[in-house]
């Protein structure tokens, strides 16, 4: 029953992350915005749907309306962050997303009448909490990840395909030509960031209930670097890519979090699990710079096996590495 | 007037941690967010140099920067040449994958405990019957000014140095002009990481050891960077400057905690009104 408890807990964090991941991948992966303000969306989404459903503070609303609520809450202040900072290119608007969410963790950890500080709130409720007995709890909890992971998949993968996922790529290929054949450059950047932004408030949402506490320590860039980390391992620009490393780097950071050691070497293993993540994300990078899986151009593709004797040459391993 | 003081120390550490981080961008053309883990190693060292061997600081200090140095241009052998080429999202990718791999050694190694070098508190300095310093934070700004000054007769007057300014002009005319790009990067590295050293450590001197130093400084030092206009030296000298005493000076009306905010909003500010910085390119 433990294991099952573990493992249930194991693929509910794995899937938020995969969560985040797709979320990422829609802007970061595919429309190649540098984009290190993840957490902070994240953040925001949290504390929303706990400030709207949370008794004191917080306004005791449905849990329904918060999940909603969380969603337009983020998706505003990503449109503004997204408004003011999305003028700037490629290294400057990392730093400026970065900026804007390590403001954003500030402002919870000192806006105590809010957010209680860096003490958070605890014991928040989770769905379905009262006709689900607590032993299976995490089981039903993992599954209800997943479910909402396989929309996430479904959703981006549709976006993908779409006539604007071709347009977010042939943005992030190059910039310039999309504009010249009278495209809107900022006009598309600002919907995906804003598009990309709730969904990872909604996944905000899931990250509490996992927690069941919200604090503002839940929400250091650490959690940025982790889901870019996902992001390039399992291959930049592609969703089966995201949720497969978000999995495996959820799967080696938590695994030797359980395995019995005396108390001594707990310190050792903590830093043992840093030094894996690192060291993964450089091999990958070294030696499969596309991630794990590559990005396939379904539709490119398609377009080769229609007409045989195209001059078109498919891409191939190397002609795309993760820096375009 | 504390404040002020205050802030002119902060700025100078400032100076020195983003100097290296600035060089290195100018030349390899990406942001090495690895930098803030060599400010961590560098104190770290000093902490080894002083506590564990016994040795006298300023001993340690001149230990621990030419380790750090050493240690920062081997990393980056390892690490950063091979990819190169691969373009500034990988190099990216792999400064914060090895900025993992350090903070994850050193954390097995030191463990989660707060330390400090466990120097006595040195006696204040009176100026017009005045307490205005310690003779520790005047050692910190007598030490960074010494940096700074040596690093500009570097740059300007040797040889290296204004092969440096012409290949953080534009790296293959450089090399056309028989600059050895190979030879001088290492020298960069090798400037770059010791600074870094040296920052890691008078910032353990005004405060504590502690893990997370290097995951927080390095986003005060990557403002600094952008304020300052493209790994403009001078300009990131002035930026360090502003951005330290605007830290300390705003806890007069704003609390303590917002301090770190303030370099951010800066940074955003100067972004959305002077995206090219304060300083445009120039001289390296």
């Amino acid at each position: 029953m433990d294991i099952l408890v573990f493992l249930s807990g194991l693929i509910a964090l794995g899937g938020i992350y995969a969560m985040l991941a797709v979320s990422l991948n829609v802007n970061g992966g595919m429309l190649g915005l540098w984009d290190l303000g993840v957490v902070g969306y994240f953040a925001v989404g949290a504390y929303s749907y706990t400030l709207l459903t949370h008794d004191s503070p917080g306004l005791g609303m449905p849990m329904i309306a918060g999940v909603i609520g969380s969603v337009v809450i983020t998706g505003l202040l990503s449109l503004f962050i997204g408004y003011t900072s999305l003028r700037l290119q490629s290294e400057y608007l990392l730093i400026t997303t970065f900026a804007f969410a390590e403001i954003i963790r500030i402002i919870a950890a000192n806006e105590e009448w809010l957010t209680n500080g860096n003490i958070g709130i605890f014991g928040l409720d989770r769905p379905f909490q009262d006709f689900i007995p607590g032993t299976i709890y995490m089981l039903f909890f993992a599954g209800l990840v997943l479910v909402v992971l396989a929309i996430y998949y479904v959703f981006a993968q549709k976006l993908a395909d779409s006539p604007m996922g071709r347009y977010m790529r042939a943005i992030r290929e190059n910039e310039q030509v999309t504009q010249s054949i009278g495209k809107k450059i900022f006009a598309t950047k600002l919907k995906v960031f804003i598009l990309s932004s709730c969904m990872v408030g909604l996944a905000g949402c899931f990250y509490v209930w996992y927690m069941s506490i919200i604090a503002p320590n839940m929400f250091t860039s650490a959690i940025t670097f982790t889901v870019w980390t996902a992001l390039v391992l399992g291959g930049m620009g592609n969703n089966r890519g995201a949720v497969v490393g978000a999995f495996v780097l959820i799967l080696v950071q938590e695994a030797t979090r359980f395995i019995p050691v005396p108390a001594e070497y707990s310190i050792l293993l903590a830093g043992l699990r840093q030094f894996i993540s690192g060291l993964m994300l450089i091999l990958v990078l070294r030696f499969l710079p596309q991630g794990l899986i590559a990005e396939k151009f379904k539709s490119v593709e398609k377009l080769l096996n229609f007409q045989q004797n195209s001059m078109i040459i498919e891409p191939k391993g190397g002609r795309r590495n993760a820096a375009s | 007037m504390d404040y002020v003081v205050y802030g002119i120390i902060t700025g100078c550490i400032l100076i020195i941690a983003s100097i290296g981080f600035s060089m290195v961008w100018k030349t390899e053309n990406f942001l090495n967010i690895a930098h803030g883990q060599l400010l961590l190693i560098g104190a770290y060292m000093a902490y080894l140099f002083k506590s564990v061997l016994n040795f006298p600081f300023a001993l340690a200090m001149v230990c621990s920067v030419i380790a750090t140095a050493v240690l920062g241009l081997l990393l980056a052998k390892v690490f950063y040449f091979p990819v190169r080429k691969s373009g500034i999202l990988v190099l990216l990718f792999t400064s914060i994958g090895l900025s993992w791999i350090i903070y994850g050694v050193i954390q097995a190694i030191v463990g989660p405990e707060i330390r400090t070098f466990g120097l006595e508190t040195s006696k204040m300095i009176d100026v017009f019957g005045r307490q205005i310093m310690s003779a520790q934070e005047l050692f910190i700004i007598v030490v960074s000014l010494i940096c700074v000054i040596a690093l500009h007769f570097v740059l300007t007057k040797t040889k290296n140095g204004k092969g440096f300014r012409a290949m953080a002009e534009n790296r293959d005319l450089a090399q056309i002009r028989g600059i050895n790009s190979r030879q001088l990067s290492n020298y960069v590295w090798l400037i770059s990481s010791g600074l870094a050293g040296l920052a890691g450590i008078l910032l353990a001197m005004t405060g504590t050891l502690n893990m997370e130093l290097g995951w927080q400084q390095i986003l005060i030092i990557m403002s600094v960077v952008i304020v300052g206009g493209m790994g403009n030296i001078y300009g990131t000298m002035l930026a360090a400057l502003i951005i330290g005493l605007s830290m300390d000076i705003s806890t007069v009306v704003i609390p303590t905690s917002y301090r770190t905010a303030i370099a951010f909003v800066i940074v955003i500010l100067v972004l959305l009104i002077r995206p090219q910085g304060l300083s445009r390119g120039g001289t390296a």
